[in-house]
């Protein structure tokens, strides 16, 4: 399956856009996707181990399995406040 | 008992926030403490001297988010609870966030308000991106 992964932050500019398309096996889990992301995006790979994922609007584990239609997205340390 | 659903409030805003119309929200005749944190744009960071931010959000999610932390802080025992974020491009000293509660006493209220801020600067999907006085600029990523 493919699925849309929205990108904030520093995160646009080293992938130069504002998501992202990964492929991913289906019933994959956030560890797989964070793994994929790494081997798609090879500007982004430094920066995943303090990204966090977010699958319809809420932090998930890296267990956690990703269905087709979820609204999935990388998180950045964030800055609010 | 009100419906706890009426007791919180959080918002994005792109607009500078009223403060005096949510000081008014959280007003309540139990209330005899109201408690408001703002936060404000300051001029220096990191060594670097500020002259706007640019605030950035997954609007949706942080929407959520803020909506949970207001939800824990009644449940925590405020009467009420308020987090209002502005989006957008801010000077320095506009207020970029706006936490409150209210409650019967004062006591509870100081470590509610650390509590929720604690949560909003962990947890709340929202960035700023600094321009600074020499025409760099730079996202913040952690605080």
């Amino acid at each position: 399956m493919q699925i849309e992964v929205l990108l904030f932050a520093s995160l646009r500019d080293l992938a130069q856009s504002d998501s992202i398309a990964v492929e991913l096996p289906a019933d994959a889990s956030v560890s797989d996707l964070v793994e994929a992301i790494s081997e798609q995006f090879p500007p982004l790979a430094d920066r995943l181990p303090n990204t966090r994922v977010a699958v319809d609007d809420r932090f998930c584990s890296p267990e956690d399995r990703i269905s087709a239609g979820s609204e999935v997205a990388l998180i950045p340390p964030v800055s609010g406040g | 008992m009100p419906d706890p659903e009426d007791c919180h409030l959080a918002q994005l805003v792109n607009e500078p926030i009223p403060v005096e119309k949510y000081t008014r929200w959280l007003g309540e005749p139990g209330c005899g403490a109201v408690l408001l944190f703002c936060g404000n744009v300051r001029d220096t960071n990191r060594g670097q001297s500020v002259v706007r931010i640019d605030y950035h959000a997954h609007e949706s999610m942080a929407r959520k988010q803020l909506t949970r932390i207001t939800a824990s802080l009644v449940e925590a025992g405020a009467h009420r609870a308020l987090a209002i974020h502005r989006l957008g491009t801010l000077e320095v000293g506009e207020t970029s966030i706006l936490l409150g509660v209210s409650l019967a006493h004062r006591r509870d209220g100081f470590g509610l308000l650390e509590q929720g801020m604690e949560r909003v600067k962990a947890d709340v999907p929202i960035w700023k991106h600094e321009q600074y006085q020499d025409g760099t600029v730079a996202w913040i990523e952690g605080s």
